[in-house]
């Protein structure tokens, strides 16, 4: 299986009819985000800039983090019509998209799952060690076919 | 429902050495995280400052086996939209002088 593959119209997009759903659905763990102070997953997508000067630290997240969150939305739109559409063709800027969705899943993931340090990797359970394999792979393939 | 428009990331260059005093030099760090692909890191670093292959490489791995490396330096403003567009990839980066 070859999910994603460059063509004269763009990048042809065959997730499959039984991955393509299972990729929406797992963009559910990414709208329950709740507080980064709170929780671990939101916190990885929220890491300070600064360190050691508060209030720099807030003033930067006061100018940065609304467009980063923004950004981040219209990604997931992107992603989430690619994926209801598949197989499909998309631009580079939409593969671009998919690529840091990609990237956002498997950090959100890695952290509900535990994930701190390398090592942490051996405690996850197989269905968890494989859904951060495939969406890798993916993510990797994509970057294949997209290039710098 | 609406297309959301996405963000296509600048290319962020380096300033020349003449163009500001060492004081005025802030550092892009970026940090040792375990589930973000080296192959995506990479790519990171070439699109958005248009490093070559190799020294995108360099300093991924520079990442990779030493936590952390200065992956950019600049005026503040240019440090700090290049710390908002690695955080919107998903990198941890800091800023420091």
């Amino acid at each position: 299986m070859r999910p994603f593959q460059r063509t004269r119209r763009g990048i042809a997009t065959d997730l499959g009819p039984g991955l393509a759903p299972g990729l929406i659905d797992l963009l559910a763990a990414l709208s329950d985000l709740g507080d980064p102070r709170e929780d671990p997953a939101a916190a990885r997508l929220a890491l300070p800039v600064y360190l050691g000067d508060d209030a720099a630290a807030s003033a930067w997240e006061s100018e940065h983090r609304d467009r980063i969150e923004l950004s981040r939305l219209a990604d997931r739109a992107t992603f989430v019509r690619v994926a209801e559409q598949d197989p499909t063709v998309v631009d580079d800027d939409e593969a671009r998209s998919l690529v840091r969705v990609f990237a956002e899943l498997r950090l959100v993931l890695a952290a509900r799952f535990g994930v701190e340090v390398e090592s942490d990797y051996a405690r996850l359970e197989e269905e968890q060690a494989e859904l951060l394999d495939v969406l890798g792979w993916l993510q990797h393939s994509l970057l294949e076919e997209l290039g710098p | 429902m609406p297309r959301l428009e996405t963000v296509t990331a600048p290319v962020i260059r380096p300033a020349s050495d003449e163009e500001e005093s060492v004081a005025d030099v802030w550092k892009v760090v970026v940090w040792n995280d375990p589930v973000n692909l080296i192959s995506y890191v990479i790519w990171v670093l070439r699109t958005l400052f248009g490093y070559s292959k190799e020294k995108a490489t360099r300093l991924t791995m520079q990442v990779h086996n030493e936590g952390r490396a200065i992956v950019f330096d600049g005026d503040r403003d240019k440090a700090e939209a290049a710390c908002f567009e690695l955080h919107r990839q998903g990198l941890w980066a800091t800023l420091e002088q």
